[in-house]
């Protein structure tokens, strides 16, 4: 069985490279304190890592001081769940970017309770209108060429528009903001959880985040407890360091949000809402998280910040796209994610195809050992293979 | 995927016992190069070809045949037809003599280095790479131990020259997770580095760097010194060839999934193409996997091929 990337892949991957990997080298040239924040960064997520309970139960405390709710569910199912209560049925849901929620078939099941949902990323939206899976940890319609987002654009929504980024982009803006002037309920990812504060960080750069944060009156954190960093100040680097390896830095927009919106300016008197959310959940979830914490080698793809920088230097990844993975888990960081979140078993056909070229452990900006972990689950899948 | 990896692995392990190397090969093609040469059997110090630079001419025949057998009922029947193999599919003789060149040329800079060395010669074990990389572990663990480690101990090595780079990261990198080696490991490149060199070819190169040597094994200047030392000059591009920017052959999937590795060759040689008509590899697998997908866009040479000891 040979392996094929999706139709276009060689055109789209091409133009990636040549554009993400000089910027994300100048970045690092031009601003060299990142290196030692990315160096900090992994001594803060390791701490969390050996001591997952203690920091989830930090994080709980802290969330529900600043008047949210924290929920931990253990697997894909609970935290749908949980949700799907949150959000009721006949609802507008607006959604940023998440791979969890893709992990976790998120959006699937609220639009089975009969919601509205829509994603609000470029990227992601696309994928939803072609419905199809995404191909890159950061830009998931990576695999899509301008003309064929055109095309998917014409044929499922009957959009009009040039195969031109600045088009597309204004359509889809267009097309949105009705979608977020109306939506009860905006889901967010993180990109880190202050366990101090209960402060939830995300980095973007299209302004859809800060809107699915905002606009709606319920605000839902959805993302894995490795997200977690001791405090405020470690969510904050993780912002600046995710956003420089993925290559776009300074990110445009930094999002902290702590709790329900509230104001505080008649008589002195703190009443939420104001203009913001009056409900701010937090849902993380496991689902193989913490089993993984206490494995010797996998214990190490929990620190990765998902900048999605190993998969643009991987010679597979250039080869066969998503293909090398499972979605949304795919590159190198996604083979490990696989094996965390779905089992070795899922992950290991993918692992074969690891050249161990090696050149994803250097450029992780947490220095995970990459070739490492994903021999290790190379070899854990011949075992079970070879046993048959 | 599942079958096609249990018949490979089984390919690989019945061919290691039967004729100690991971492909169907006769095994007098990995002596032939030392013919004449009268280098002692044995010794305190050996050169351990683990006869990677005299088993590409054959990879380079299998590769194709096993494309063919891969996905097709034959599959189930590949740890039969791969004892068949060898007496069927038989290496190139032009690639054979370049193979043995090679290694003429290191064995003549070993010596001018000073260095005195034995050789096993058919007694020499293949060190294992091969399942390791697969993710075969407890397969070369118990392989290494038996084959590897027990023949070094007869012979009573205590010093090891490797020549390639995936027989030195499974000796320095690997096997001591594993054992306690009794035998210190040098790679001839950092004695090459050392001597005194000339060029045996004129012109620009680009270096395509092995993996291993650049990223695993801190090599990366090591061979760049060495057509330095030669006056050889090699283009740089920070994206094509540098340490974390240079990637691989394809050479690692040639068995398990040929067309992956090759899809992956042709891009590295797209790259590579851009900096210069000659590439120089370091490695016999690269070597390999280079020249096979080459298709006339690059020449492909070993660095033994471009450089020679004074």
């Amino acid at each position: 069985m040979e392996v094929s990337p999706p139709p276009n892949w060689n055109i789209a991957i091409e133009r990636a490279k040549s554009s993400n990997i000089p910027s994300v080298y100048e970045i690092l040239r031009r601003h060299p304190y990142l290196i030692d924040l990315a160096k900090e960064l992994r001594k803060a997520k390791e701490e969390v890592i050996r001591n997952f309970d203690y920091y989830i139960d930090l994080t709980r405390k802290s969330v529900e001081r600043i008047g949210g709710r924290f929920y931990l569910a253990e697997r894909p199912e609970d935290a749908r769940e949980i949700v799907g209560k949150i959000v009721g049925t006949g609802k507008i849901v607006v959604m940023s970017k998440n791979n969890v929620a893709t992990e976790t078939g998120l959006r699937q099941y609220l639009q089975s309770l009969g919601n509205e949902v829509w994603e609000t990323d470029l990227g992601e939206f696309l994928i939803q209108i072609a419905n199809e899976e995404p191909s890159h940890i950061l830009a998931p319609a990576l695999h899509m060429t301008k003309e064929r987002i055109a095309q998917v654009m014409k044929e499922r929504l009957g959009i009009d528009v040039p195969p031109d980024p600045v088009a597309i982009a204004q359509r889809a803006r267009e097309f949105l903001r009705d979608k977020f002037l109306r939506a009860h309920v905006g889901i967010t990812g993180a990109n880190a959880i202050a366990a101090d504060t209960g402060a939830v960080l995300l980095v973007e750069n299209e302004g859809n985040i800060r809107m699915t944060s905002i606009l709606p009156a319920v605000h839902i954190v959805y993302d894995g407890i490795e997200k977690i960093v001791p405090t405020l100040y470690h969510a904050m680097i993780e912002t600046l360091v995710q956003a420089a390896y993925a290559g776009l830095y300074p990110p445009t927009y930094v999002n902290l949000t702590a709790g329900p919106s509230s104001t505080a300016d008649v008589e002195m008197f703190r009443v939420s809402p104001a203009q913001g959310p009056k409900e701010f959940h937090m849902v993380l979830i496991d689902n193989g998280r913490r089993r993984a914490a206490k494995d010797p080698v996998l214990w190490e793809i929990l620190l990765c910040i998902r900048c999605g920088r190993c998969s643009m230097h991987c010679p597979t990844y250039w080869a066969v796209g998503p293909r090398f993975g499972k979605p949304p888990y795919t590159g190198p960081m996604g083979i490990p994610w696989t094996a965390v979140t779905r089992g070795i078993m899922e992950a290991g056909p993918a692992a074969m195809l690891c050249t161990h070229s090696g050149n994803c452990k250097e450029v992780c900006p947490m220095g995970i050992d990459l070739p490492k972990l994903i021999l290790h689950i190379k070899s854990e899948y011949l075992r079970q293979v070879l046993k048959r | 995927m599942e079958s096609w990896v249990r018949a490979l692995i089984d390919i690989v392990r019945r061919s290691l016992e039967t004729n100690s190397l991971p492909i169907p090969m006769d095994k007098s093609n990995c002596t032939e190069w030392a013919r004449e040469l009268n280098i002692p059997r044995g010794g305190d110090t050996i050169i351990y070809t683990s006869c990677m630079y005299q088993m590409a001419p054959m990879i380079n025949q299998l590769v194709p045949w096993i494309e063919k057998v891969r996905g097709t009922p034959l599959t189930s029947l590949a740890g039969f037809l791969s004892r068949f193999a060898g007496l069927v599919i038989k290496p190139n003789r032009a690639d054979i003599d370049r193979a043995n060149n090679i290694m003429r040329s290191i064995v003549k800079a070993l010596q001018r280095a000073g260095v005195s060395f034995g050789y096993l010669y058919e007694d020499e074990p293949y060190s294992g790479a091969l399942l390791y990389e697969l993710g075969a572990v407890d397969q070369f663990r118990e392989y290494f131990e038996e084959r590897v480690l027990k023949t070094f101990e007869k012979y009573g090595v205590r010093r090891v020259i490797t020549i390639d780079p995936h027989t030195h990261y499974v000796l320095t990198n690997v096997a001591p997770k594993y054992f306690k080696l009794g035998f210190e490991v040098i790679n001839y490149l950092d004695l090459l580095r050392n001597i005194r060199v000339k060029p045996k070819f004129s012109g620009e190169v680009v270096i395509h760097d092995s993996c291993l040597y650049a990223r695993y094994l801190g090599k990366y200047d090591v061979y760049r010194a060495i057509l330095d030392n030669a006056g050889v000059r090699h283009v740089e591009d920070p994206l094509i060839t540098g340490k974390d920017t240079s990637t691989c052959c394809g050479g690692p999937l040639e068995s398990l999934s040929p067309g992956l590795s090759r899809d992956i060759a042709k891009i590295r040689i797209q790259n590579l193409a851009r900096l210069s008509r000659t590439v120089v590899t370091v490695c016999p697998i690269c070597l390999a996997n280079l020249s096979r997908n080459a298709e006339g866009a690059v020449q492909v040479l070993d660095i033994n091929e471009v450089v020679e000891a004074e």
